[in-house]
């Protein structure tokens, strides 16, 4: 069981629930193989995912869980709600409830919007991405595709690498893969570093072969154009001589490591095309995965249990 | 109204120690009488026993609302909840709307304070046009109308203009007040930069514009030999520099407020808007530099900072949510539960922050406990003990960190000339 009403952060998992997701996670993927993509397991129950911020992969993904276990799915964007009226996000929250919401799928721009969602709602929520805090799900499921190929985290060395500084899918990342006995290389410009890694063991490097060198997986963040007007960098092409993962750069990397990238790519920016195509990317897996991984959630925080699942027809 | 009363048995704090177990007669807003078995027939009787008596509290920085932002405070409840707080006397900030940068507007705020119940009130006027930091307000006519301090509530970035507002109100003997905040280094900030910010994906306000701001003050006070009183230091390293200019001899005073002494970042880590604060907490070695120089007078005052705010504009996401806490009802109890409580502050070093320096600051008579002197002075009770409710204050507001905290100590009365404010106040005014 998970502890805590909300999915807010792998940051307050034990390890013991982020590896029940992950299990719960297996049976529900083979519903790919399905002829009918279809477990009863939510019916009736009301999952609204309300999105402040666009999105087609989280969003797809969280719809698609929904009602293959289903649920009743209902998609808000906030630019076509009535948020542009003014509406705060805790009335947002108080008017989905009164229509019945069992659990809400929140993206926001901000960082801790999912735990004043979380006070002002007795519906369960799940953090599906908030401002530069956590992205839980993204977290879970490059997990799940890690243990997936790999067969285990523990004692693997993952190389995160890019704006570590603004990104949710990082923070999540590390806070899973330290819990489940992973060793975590970041690297970026010291100007994309947020500080304080090193208390948690995570090992900061600015040099990216250095970082990458020997790891058993890769995984490449998105850089966004808007930082360097920020002056956090002085060019897209400085950073991509400096971060930017080439088929040259592969060659650090053993034949059986892995490529992650949560998507979307900026391809010939931090990642080219040639390496989203190489044997060793996994970066369509995480998509697939995702979908598996958000019905396991869905499901246990429904009150499911993952062995019903397991035989279930 | 004419006030007669006894208390009974209170230890009165005095700076050579407490005088325990000491009845004081307060009769037409004086200590009439001060000694061991006092009778006063007809007189209501208050068993102070167990309680303390300390000269009423001085804050140096307050928000009050009026005029322009009555739906978060007004003159009528800032000044009660100062007054239940335990403060006599509070300097209004100028960032008001319209900003307090003309006669008329110092001129309001006085005059209708000093008409209001409450503590008394004392006005810092802006120091530039609009508090835009771009020209200076007429400094001696503000002065003229009675402020007591110059300052924007908020950083003045042109270094030029804070080089000519210490030369120019230097003429005038009227400190500067400035807050140490580089608009630069912390602009888009939320947090103190640091790891816990950077788990909690907060946008960073470094230490550094603290440093970098307070060090230019101090070299432009030292160079024009203007008074500067630092407003809201947070860091450690800012009561290093502090002691430093002290030791030169730059006319320089500080001040820290309660929350900055008690609570640190790992605070934040439910996003709770009421910890949202400029400048932001710190981690702990901050906090006990900062008690460390409270203690040894390098931070000369304890303030509240008391920003009240609606409940909407906090209900809201943490990065929009605006900056402050309300203090005035939790200052003390909170000050006395996590400080003088276990041991950390004494209470001499709490009247000395709190009552004593900012007196001498702002150039106000120091009360003492000797018959015939008028009321300034407040009653506390250690041993009350109770659940922070910020629903119960008088303050308009209910924004501070401390709602729910179980705190220890309770103001139960403040005695300001003939009135009674507080528990007791209720009690025997009727």
């Amino acid at each position: 069981m998970l502890r805590q009403k909300d999915l807010l952060g792998l940051r307050s998992l034990s390890r013991e629930e982020i590896e029940l997701v992950l299990d719960t996670a297996r049976p529900c993927k083979q519903i790919f193989e399905r002829p009918v993509k279809k477990f009863p397991t939510l019916r009736g129950k009301v999952v609204v995912n309300l999105f402040y911020e666009a999105s087609t992969r989280t969003r797809t993904s969280f719809e698609l869980a929904g009602k293959w276990m289903s649920a009743d799915v209902i998609n808000i964007a906030a630019s076509s709600s009535s948020v542009v009226k003014g509406e705060s996000l805790s009335d947002t929250a108080k008017t989905l409830e009164a229509l019945g919401a069992d659990i809400v799928v929140l993206r926001h721009g901000a960082s801790g919007a999912a735990h004043l969602l979380a006070r002002t709602v007795k519906a369960r929520v799940i953090n599906a991405g908030d401002g530069r805090h956590e992205h839980p799900t993204q977290g879970l499921l490059d997990l799940f595709t890690i243990r997936e190929r790999k067969g285990r985290i523990e004692g693997l060395t993952v190389a995160v690498i890019g704006d570590i500084l603004h990104s949710r899918v990082a923070r999540s990342d590390i806070w899973g893969l330290l819990k489940l006995g992973a060793r975590v290389r970041v690297a970026g410009p010291p100007t994309l570093i947020p500080p304080g890694l090193d208390e948690w063991g995570v090992e900061v490097y600015h040099d990216a072969d250095r970082a990458i060198e020997g790891a058993d997986v890769v995984n490449v963040l998105r850089i966004q154009k808007e930082r360097q007007a920020r002056g956090l960098f002085p060019s897209l092409r400085e950073y991509t001589a400096l971060y930017g993962i080439t088929k040259e750069r592969l060659r650090l990397l053993p034949e059986d490591a892995l490529v992650m990238h949560p998507g979307p790519a900026n391809l010939g920016v931090e990642i080219t095309q040639e390496v989203v195509d190489d044997p060793r990317s996994v970066i369509h897996d995480q998509v697939t995965n995702g979908v598996a991984v958000r019905m396991a959630l869905l499901y246990l925080m429904s009150g499911g249990d993952a062995r019903e699942l397991e035989t279930a027809d | 109204m004419s006030l007669k009363l006894l208390i009974k048995g209170v230890s009165l704090w005095s700076p050579a120690g407490f005088i325990h177990e000491q009845d004081v007669l307060i009769e037409d807003g004086r200590l009439a009488r001060i000694g061991r078995g006092l009778a006063a027939a007809g007189a209501p009787v208050i068993d102070a026993r167990g309680w303390i008596a300390l000269p009423g509290l001085v804050d140096l920085h307050s928000h009050l609302g009026e005029p322009g932002q009555e739906e978060r405070e007004t003159l009528a409840s800032g000044l009660m909840s100062a007054a239940w707080g335990g403060f006599t006397a509070v300097l209004a900030m100028p960032d008001t709307d319209p900003p307090l940068d003309s006669e008329t507007g110092v001129g309001y705020v006085l005059r209708q304070g000093a008409l209001t119940p409450g503590a008394r009130i004392f006005v810092a006027a802006a120091a530039t046009k609009g508090r835009k930091g771009e020209e200076l307000a007429e400094l001696a006519r503000l002065r003229k109308a009675g402020a007591s301090a110059a300052g924007d509530a908020g950083p003045i970035a042109d270094a030029a203009i804070v080089r000519r507002l210490f030369e120019y109100a230097k003429m005038l003997d009227m400190p500067v007040l400035l807050e140490a905040r580089d608009a630069r280094l912390s602009s888009g900030g939320v947090a103190h930069e640091g790891a816990e910010a950077g788990w909690l994906g907060l946008a960073g306000i470094p230490s550094s514009a603290e440093w970098v701001a307070l060090a230019r003050d101090l070299l432009l006070a030292e160079e024009a030999g203007g008074r500067l009183h630092v407003q809201g230091v947070s860091t450690g390293r800012s009561v290093a520099l502090l002691g430093e200019a002290k030791a030169r001899g730059v006319r320089v005073s500080a001040e820290c407020t309660f929350h900055h002494l008690i609570l640190d970042d790992s605070a934040l880590a439910d996003y709770d808007t009421a910890k949202k604060l400029l400048p932001p907490l710190r981690p702990r070695r901050d906090v006990e530099a900062l008690i460390e120089g409270v203690k040894d007078g390098t931070v000369d005052c304890i303030v509240t900072d008391h920003t009240p705010v609606t409940f909407e504009e906090k209900n809201v996401e943490f990065d929009y949510a605006p900056f402050g806490a309300a203090g005035f009802e939790a200052a003390l109890p909170a000050l006395y539960t996590h400080l003088v409580r276990p041991g950390l502050l004494s209470w001499s070093e709490l009247a000395n922050a709190m009552s004593l320096r900012p007196r001498a600051l702002m150039g106000l008579e120091q009360p003492q406990f000797n018959e015939g002197e008028p009321c300034d002075m407040i009653l506390f009770n250690p041993e009350a003990e109770g659940v922070l409710d910020p629903a119960g204050w008088r303050s308009k507001a209910r924004n501070t960190p401390f709602a729910g905290a179980r705190l220890w100590g309770r103001v139960e009365g403040t005695f300001l000339g003939d009135r009674v404010y507080g528990p007791l106040g209720a009690e025997v005014e009727g």
